[in-house]
């Protein structure tokens, strides 16, 4: 990817859009809320600590990126009474690529807007602290390849609150992404696989999988991001990572929302 | 352009701020009659047995349901759950709340203990014996047989333990696996003790789970093969039963009794032959129920408890003279 992204950069030789190859390293924290029907009929929510390690380049007429997210910790029962003492471990894995073409661009307002495919693939899993072994986990994985579209918009300006900045810029960021067409893996009717008592027997049922359409696989992503530009070319940024799912099997159908904000550090090859 | 970025930067906020998750998320139920409708429902379309056990679920709703109200305590609330699953006479189904924990009690008071762990420590091991790993042996009748007690499924079982036992018992007639009182644990271990005395690869049971609301709403059949281990013992072997051996014990005594060379001896087992899966009510309770079934090869589903081979009961006089009746017994089947 890197080797790809320099071949472009190479080649593009105005200006227009601010180019840059990132590698950027973040900390947040993330707010996962989850109902589903299987082993759990209370809804469970939470925030835990997750991390983020993405790489993006832009280029003359393009846009890379590669982002891993990832989180884990503790959710409990939404709205719980104290002594309900319900609370299991989540884990949230996101990994999704994309490549987009600039579709349009108004260079007088560094205004730039990229449209392409992505690929993306997400875990959800909850792990239960419960007597019953085979009903603690439950869990879905999506692999999936869909459409992304993405707005820069880069502000300069010369004072923040009262103190002049020099030669530096905002810029301001949101991406969407969204699949068109999916492979998911969710649990059985029962909530645990035809191989359990066999030997090496799993938690995971590997059969139980259907094709998603937007229809009964409903994800959307949206990435908001605000990144400081250095003088160096670096950047120090927030971000807020928006992800919803509705997962549709024939049976226990679930729905997770992940809303993250991080701090992000940007470090510019380029 | 101001009120774009304006627009997106509202959007955001407005996301992160104002709570999505009250559209997604349900607050815990207190309505009692709600919380007794989704548990019966849940049973209702996931447990494995009612045809087996031939248990009527809608009379025991129509017996139950006009009784709840939220005037109950939720120790009577509780209390009352308790008593509609024990109906189902199964060890793997229990309720849990904060303040109580309620297990079925299945099969286990049906037949004798027929096991005093102390009888066999005085006048079978010397104390509790050798032990290798979560296996207490020890060598009976002058060295012609050993004696391995298993008590906990849930203990783990290595290759190095068994290779350990196998080597140290190479020589004898037989072998005696007393499971008796072990009320189950991981699967894995069974085939890491099984696959020891298996000489050829062998069908030791089907299995089924539930896949839709209907009672009689199964998967098809899957089969489990035992495969031989590469050091197995060929000499004869009694597995040693009673009704405590309950769940992954069951199914180890499932998996032992198709061996030509195995022997059960004992009482019938517990059963439990159901594996158990989990719900959690809207009140934030959790419940367990069987939702699956195991069955032999010939199609015989052994839930409420696996015969002997060889039935045979603590003698109270023999006890009295420090004799294990079944122990006894087993010696008898490999030495004759």
């Amino acid at each position: 990817m890197l080797g790809l992204c320099s071949t472009l950069m190479a080649s593009s030789q105005t200006d227009s859009v601010p180019r840059s190859i990132n590698l950027v390293l973040g900390g947040a924290l993330n707010k996962t809320s989850v109902n589903e029907t299987l082993n759990t009929s209370l809804s469970y929510s939470g925030t835990t600590p997750g991390f983020s390690v993405d790489f993006n380049a832009t280029t003359r007429k393009m846009y890379f990126s590669l982002r891993n997210t990832y989180s884990g910790g503790y959710i409990s029962p939404y709205k719980a009474t104290r002594d309900m003492n319900n609370r299991m471990q989540s884990l949230y894995v996101n990994v999704n690529a994309s490549t987009q073409w600039l579709l349009y661009s108004k260079p007088e307002n560094k205004l730039f807007t990229y449209l392409g495919p992505m690929i993306s693939g997400k875990l959800g899993a909850r792990i239960k602290d419960s007597e019953v072994g085979n009903s603690g986990l439950t869990y879905n994985l999506a692999l999936s390849a869909g459409v992304a579209a993405k707005v820069d918009k880069y502000v300069t300006i010369d004072h923040f609150f009262s103190r002049p900045i020099k030669e530096q810029n905002f810029k301001l960021g949101f991406e969407i992404s969204c699949p068109l067409l999916s492979k998911v893996w969710a649990q059985s009717y029962a909530g645990m696989p035809e191989t359990l008592v066999q030997e090496n027997g799993g938690f995971i049922e590997k059969n139980c999988n259907y094709t998603g359409y937007f229809s009964n696989y409903t994800n959307i992503q949206m990435d908001l991001s605000l990144a400081y530009i250095l003088r160096n070319k670096n950047a120090i940024g927030i971000s807020y990572l928006f992800d919803f799912s509705s997962i549709n099997p024939k049976v226990n159908p679930s729905k997770t929302m992940n809303q993250m904000v991080g701090l992000k550090l940007h470090y510019n090859f380029k | 352009m101001k009120k774009l970025v304006q627009s997106i930067l509202i959007i955001g906020v407005a996301i992160q701020f104002t709570s999505c998750e009250k559209a997604l998320l349900d607050a815990p139920v207190t309505d009692k009659k709600e919380v007794f409708n989704y548990l019966w429902k849940s049973v209702d379309e996931k447990y494995s047995f009612f045809e087996l056990k031939n248990i009527d679920w809608d009379a025991i709703h129509s017996r139950f349901e006009p009784g709840i109200s939220n005037a109950m305590t939720d120790k009577q609330f509780f209390d009352t759950l308790a008593v509609m699953l024990d109906l189902l006479q199964d060890g793997h189904t229990g309720i849990t709340s904060p303040f109580d924990d309620h297990k079925n009690s299945g099969v286990f008071s049906r037949g004798p203990e027929n096991l005093n762990v102390r009888l066999i420590a005085d006048h079978y091991s010397n104390g509790w014996g050798h032990q290798k790993g979560s296996l207490r042996h020890i060598p009976l009748a002058d060295g012609q047989i050993g004696y391995v007690y298993y008590g906990d499924f849930s203990d783990i079982v290595t290759d190095s333990d068994m290779d350990y036992i196998l080597n140290e018992y190479k020589d004898t007639k037989g072998l005696i696996i007393d499971i008796r009182g072990n009320t189950g644990g991981s699967a894995d271990n069974i085939f890491k003790l099984a696959k020891r005395f298996a000489k050829n690869r062998t069908l030791v049971f089907r299995s089924v789970l539930k896949n839709g609301p209907e009672h009689n709403n199964f998967t098809e059949p899957t089969e489990t093969w035992l495969e031989p281990a590469a050091n197995i013992y060929t000499g004869k072997v009694c597995v040693l039963t009673n009704r405590k051996v309950f769940s992954a014990a069951s199914v180890f005594t499932l998996t032992m009794r198709e061996l030509p060379n195995v022997t059960v001896v004992g009482d019938t087992t517990g059963g439990g032959l159901g594996l158990p899966i989990g719900t959690e009510l809207p009140n934030g309770w959790q419940v367990h129920f069987s939702g699956s079934q195991l069955f032999t090869p010939d199609g015989i589903c052994y839930e409420m408890g696996i015969p002997p081979d060889v039935q045979v009961d603590m003698n109270k006089d023999d006890e009295n003279k420090g004799i294990d009746s079944i122990i006894e017994k087993a010696i008898k089947v490999i030495l004759e």
